[in-house]
């Protein structure tokens, strides 16, 4: 009998041995109601060191973007009652001083491209104009693409940090879309 | 980022769902329901997985190394789940720290069943079964019922982790049918 | 006069089956899913009233088990409770005994596998 995967066993050992160094909980499936909830509370749990205001930065930059993964998802399964469900992957880390929020997910390189340059100008944007784009953005109300666009001012207004994105081209017409933010343990 | 270099890997790594943190029952239940209701069209192939899945999760809770306390406060233990979706088959695997002395036991029922045919294995169950209750036992059935699902022998490494102790991995095979 | 047991099943963190045990008929049923935080103390009880029933009813008994799943713990339970019935029979008790498998061959020979293991006539019934 053949071995199922030499390789494979070292990348799960890697995956493990960096939650040694910095990763606390990590997740890649379907993203429903059920996994927002359990890692929700798990976020809660793993994030002790933090203050109280840190924990609930956290928690409100994993409720918008957990919603983008939903929102943007090109990968997706269905539930034996027809349902399709988003798949993505997300990851709390811990570095120094700060928490490291990722998620990432597969997308449409159509349906990045005005959220890559959405994050482009919220990263160019100071603090009062990023919630002046916010106002702005809110007016213009509409649809659920739209509210995701809310969602990432919301993100770099909460974490009070730039969004650190990354596209990674899987095939001729998607990317992997990776977003991650940094909250510090002690915010105020 | 680093975080976010793994996250890509994982999307290109035919992982269908993983999981690292505790194994603590709230997460086991939702990781259990993923797999029931998602993971593949074929609910026998669904159950298989979730079978498999109760048992190895179980161990990681009551014997991995590293261990944290769960939202209510009890020792829980902490690993890494990965199911890896392949044309014909699925991949289950496990991964949690352990120690040598902990460890050599269980390798050797690995081996212990993997050396048995079906008919031999399903006569050590009923063996084991008829055991006295304890944990340890239950945890002997539960590999025994582990290569039965699978229909497929059990693979394991160890790896020597930096700090001394080990990382133990155990595979199992489960074919679409 | 001795009380029924009725346990409705719970689908949570744990999953605790649906229990049925009626004493004025014998008819006995345990369906759903049997995955319990503490199987030995759940099932104890399950026992404890078969035995009394065994002991002071002394009637036919007819057990159906529908468990679509069930972990290797609650299997050992389950074991138990076959060997109650089975001694019960060997005194003379009168015993039904059905078991609802899922429809796989794997399923199948674990009941056949109770039967090795218990001696007891169990019938398997392909749960629809």
């Amino acid at each position: 009998m053949e071995k199922i995967d030499d390789k494979y066993d070292f990348s799960l050992y890697e995956y493990h041995n960096l939650l040694q160094q910095n990763i606390l909980v990590s997740y890649k499936g379907p993203i429903d109601e059920r996994i927002m909830n359990v890692i929700g509370d798990n976020i809660e749990l793993v994030t002790n060191d933090g203050n109280d205001k840190a924990k609930s930065k956290i928690f409100k930059i994993f409720m918008e973007l957990a919603q983008n993964v939903w929102l943007y998802s090109a990968e997706s399964c269905n539930t034996a009652s027809g349902r399709k469900i988003g798949m993505g992957t997300l990851v709390i880390g811990e570095f120094g001083d700060s928490y490291t929020f990722v998620t990432g997910n597969v997308v449409r390189n159509s349906d990045i491209e005005p959220v890559i340059e959405k994050c482009e100008i919220i990263n160019s944007l100071d603090r009062d104009s990023l919630r002046e784009y916010r106002r702005e953005q809110r007016r213009l109300g509409g649809d659920k693409k739209n509210s995701g666009n809310i969602g990432l001012i919301q993100v770099a207004l909460t974490a009070e940090s730039p969004l650190d994105i990354e596209l990674t081209p899987v095939s001729d017409d998607e990317s992997f879309f990776s977003v991650a933010v940094k909250i510090k343990k002690s915010a105020e | 980022m680093e975080s976010a270099v793994t996250s890509k890997r994982r999307a290109v790594d035919n992982i269908a769902i993983s999981y690292t943190g505790i194994f603590d029952t709230e997460i086991l239940s939702v990781l259990a329901k993923e797999i029931e209701g998602t993971l593949s069209p074929d609910d026998k192939v669904n159950k298989k997985v979730f079978k498999i899945f109760i048992e190895l999760a179980q161990n990681i809770a009551f014997y991995s190394l590293e261990r944290e306390a769960n939202a209510e406060g009890s020792d829980t233990g902490v690993g890494t789940m990965v199911i890896k979706n392949f044309d014909d088959h699925y991949v289950f695997s496990t991964g949690n720290k352990t120690t040598m002395e902990n460890i050599i036991p269980v390798m050797e029922k690995c081996d212990n069943i993997n050396s048995m045919s079906r008919e031999k294995l399903r006569e050590y169950r009923r063996l084991q079964r008829n055991m006295p209750a304890g944990e340890k036992g239950g945890g002997n059935i539960g590999l025994i019922q582990v290569a039965l699902t699978a229909s497929n022998p059990l693979e394991y490494s160890l790896i020597k982790c930096p700090d001394g102790t080990y990382f133990y991995i155990i595979s199992v095979r489960i074919d679409k049918e | 006069m001795m009380e029924d047991i009725h346990i409705e099943g719970v689908h949570e963190a744990y999953f605790t089956p649906t229990v049925n045990f009626e004493a004025s008929t014998g008819r006995c049923e345990i369906s759903g899913e049997s995955y319990l935080e503490e199987t030995s103390k759940f099932y104890a009880r399950l026992i404890d009233w078969l035995k009394r029933y065994i002991a002071n009813v002394k009637g036919p008994l007819s057990f159906d088990f529908k468990l679509s799943y069930f972990n290797t713990s609650s299997s050992k339970c389950l074991v138990d409770i076959l060997d109650v019935l089975k001694n019960y029979q060997n005194a003379g008790g009168e015993i039904t005994v059905n078991w609802y498998y899922d429809d796989s061959e794997e399923e199948l020979e674990e009941v056949e596998d109770f039967i090795l293991e218990t001696g007891l006539d169990i019938n398997k019934i392909p749960m629809e």
